[in-house]
């Protein structure tokens, strides 16, 4: 016998809605770059915000995320994906009657990003400065755009 | 004749409205944290793509003013965007307790930490009792 589980039943609606979106929208607008959820948690905020941009060569992937312990940070890339993993310190160590105000959150955290291209995961490089992340990402040499020479006869 | 010229007045500990004195530049306000510390208070404030040159740290009639002007420049041509970086600006009414002169400040990776000291008469101090 099974029961009836409201929340599964919620999850799996929502699963099925961003199937539908996903045949719907075009590849960067995919529903799960919104990250809505039925029952959104601190997890239900991407987090860190991205900025993206490119030129012929590179990709740069910006992430906001000050105050990050610097030693926990971790990037991988993996084909089209990055990962971005890591810690940003919080109030932990100071005692709850302590605090006055916390409008900052913390925790440890964890992103990924696709790319519309594979990159060159031996040549990317990492910034981190003013509490801004900059990751740039070589392009693959095959997804560069090649200039092909017309032989006039 | 009616006086037509308008007073302005700032009292003593009013939080100026950033409307009169600001420019077209749009304002973000951080978000902060604010805890107790042994001698005093600490305040946190996230002001990420700010360097330490575009960061004015004010206090004025026990009024603390934190005001941060990001230099942030499109690395390249962008294609996906999720934030965008602005300047920030933020009061706060402090009490008399806290000694402005000593006031603090340390800025590292884009976390502006303020170490507020308590004025020294505030401070509990440890009375011995003589029995006599």
């Amino acid at each position: 016998m099974r029961t009836w589980d409201t929340f599964n039943e919620l999850v799996a609606l929502q699963r099925e809605l961003n199937r539908a979106l996903d045949t719907y929208l075009p590849e960067h607008t995919s529903s799960r770059d919104w990250p809505v959820g039925f029952l959104p948690g601190k997890s239900a905020r991407a987090y860190p915000l991205i900025n993206i941009s490119e030129d012929k060569d590179n990709f740069y992937v910006e992430a906001l995320a000050p105050g990050i312990n610097t030693s926990s940070l971790e990037i991988n890339v993996a084909r089209k994906t990055l990962r971005i993993s890591g810690e940003k310190m919080n109030l932990n160590d100071i005692k709850p009657e302590q605090i006055h105000r916390s409008e900052r959150s913390g925790g440890k955290f964890i992103r990924s990003v696709e790319l519309p291209v594979e990159v060159d995961s031996n040549g990317v490089k990492a910034k981190y400065s003013q509490g801004i992340l900059t990751i740039t990402l070589p392009k693959a040499e095959d997804a560069k755009p090649k200039r092909i020479a017309v032989d006039v006869q | 004749m009616a006086e037509k010229t308008i007073q302005t007045q700032t009292e003593k500990g009013d939080l100026q409205k950033l409307e009169n004195t600001r420019n077209t530049e749009e304002y973000i306000t951080p978000a902060v944290d604010i805890y107790e510390e042994e001698k005093g208070l600490a305040l946190l404030a996230d002001l990420p793509g700010v360097n330490k040159e575009g960061l004015d740290i004010q206090v004025k009639d026990d009024i603390l003013t934190i005001q941060a002007h990001a230099d942030y420049k499109n690395v390249a041509t962008p294609f996906y965007k999720e934030f965008d970086i602005q300047h920030f600006f933020r009061q706060f009414q402090l009490s008399e307790k806290v000694d402005a002169s000593k006031i603090t400040a340390q800025f590292i990776n884009g976390v502006l930490k303020l170490s507020l000291p308590k004025a020294e008469e505030t401070l509990p101090r440890k009375i011995t009792i003589e029995i006599g």
